[in-house]
């Protein structure tokens, strides 16, 4: 019995890397903007998690665990990219340069990726887990290995710089005192 | 409450942080306070926003309709109209219907009376309820269609679903009941290997975000159940 669970779980472990990679791939191009180099973290973190498989304690817990894999390979590229930068909450901002920089301003779709690629790293990458992933923020604390109560400030400020800088889009909206209400309820 | 706390406060409640008790008190204060009503259906769309910018592989319908999103006034309004008053009308009055089931009435405010009831959990008690809803809107003759999406597929699939005899009678029961399905979250699960069949009288849809878009704009109501 034991030998064929150990087979079910590898195959289950087969099946949720393989259905991981997307998600991954989108992780990793939201963090770097390009697609070439989010394609190769994004290698790394499936080569990787194949190695280590034996330090997965529970299939449960494999999306935080591959996913905080990705944020190694991510942390670690940035390191050789940029030795001497030390990963501060506020200083490090982006340095990339993205298709998404020169971007037609009425695309929306690039104008919201090129504002993200403007938010300083760790923000950029806290917003992206709980937006794109809905990671709990007491799992996207687990794959940064920060404090919870970092995830929350990241979150806030992040959100406060897109509403900023994409509050145009917003003011277009009508308010919800326009909208007429159809039903109400009464006791 | 200070203008950050109200942010970070509104953070919570958007990124599902929240106990049930405190998303009740959350909603309930959006019911009486349109400015954190706007607030909040501010940043739910930026949440949006976001999550449209980086669509997964083989997603990019979704993109083109973000685009065309934000460049339509009607499915403009119609989002905010679900973020808002989707959250800010219909939640206390569901919350209420829990608490005093037999104390609520419905009160129609235009000539459309019509209501989309949104599921996408694996919770067959949710499931349930979301048919009792269904059939205690289609008594007063209002017009209703069951959608499900993700894991909320299974009310509708025949061999998932508990309540298969309770969905064709109602079908039968009251035509302006429709059970619709989203093709897209059938598709994902066909591609994992499940036998998607679905219930005879269950309909499909190509998106559900956009069968929701669509009723919205159309001056239908929206329950998340």
């Amino acid at each position: 019995m034991k030998i064929i669970d150990l087979l079910c779980q590898n195959r289950q472990f087969h099946q949720s890397l393989e259905k991981s990679r997307p998600r991954l791939q989108r992780m990793a191009r939201s963090w770097c903007g390009d697609a070439t180099l989010a394609d190769d973290l994004s290698q790394e973190a499936l080569a990787r998690a194949l190695q280590h498989q034996g330090q997965l304690r529970s299939i449960e817990k494999f999306d935080a665990w591959i996913f905080t894999i990705l944020s190694n390979c991510w942390r670690e590229h940035l390191r050789r990219k940029r030795p001497n930068v030390e990963f501060h909450e506020e200083e490090h901002f982006s340095d990339f340069h993205t298709p998404e920089s020169s971007c037609n301003e009425r695309d929306v779709v690039a104008r919201v990726r090129h504002e993200v690629s403007r938010l300083p790293d760790l923000q950029r990458q806290t917003l992206t887990l709980v937006d794109l992933e809905e990671f709990s923020y007491a799992e996207a604390a687990q794959i940064l290995d920060v404090p919870i109560g970092t995830i929350m400030s990241r979150i806030h400020r992040a959100r406060s710089k897109l509403r900023s800088a994409l509050g145009d889009l917003q003011q277009e909206l009508p308010t919800p005192r326009e909208a007429p209400a159809y039903l109400r309820c009464v006791k | 409450m200070n203008k950050e706390n109200e942010h970070i406060r509104t953070n919570f409640y958007i990124d599902g942080e929240m106990d049930v008790d405190e998303v009740g008190e959350w909603v309930s204060e959006m019911h009486r306070d349109p400015s954190l009503r706007n607030e909040t259906a501010e940043a739910q769309a930026l949440k949006s926003l976001v999550r449209h910018a980086y669509p997964l592989e083989g997603e990019e319908k979704t993109l083109a309709w973000s685009n065309f999103f934000y460049h339509n006034r009607a499915f403009q309004a119609a989002a905010i109209a679900l973020f808002a008053f989707g959250l800010g009308a219909f939640l206390p009055m569901d919350m209420e219907t829990r608490s005093a089931p037999g104390d609520q009435v419905l009160v129609q405010s235009s000539d459309e009376q019509s209501v989309v009831i949104h599921i996408a959990e694996q919770d067959p008690a949710n499931w349930l309820s979301a048919l009792n809803k269904a059939e205690s809107l289609s008594q007063r003759n209002v017009k209703v269609n069951i959608l499900a999406n993700s894991d909320g597929l299974g009310l509708m699939r025949t061999n998932t679903s508990p309540y298969a005899n309770r969905v064709a009678q109602l079908a039968q029961k009251y035509p302006d009941l429709a059970f619709v399905a989203c093709a897209t979250g059938l598709a994902k699960l066909q591609r994992n290997g499940l036998d998607v069949k679905l219930l005879n009288d269950v309909k499909t849809t190509t998106s559900a975000i956009e069968h929701v878009a669509e009723k919205v704009s159309g001056g239908w109501r929206y329950l998340k159940i």
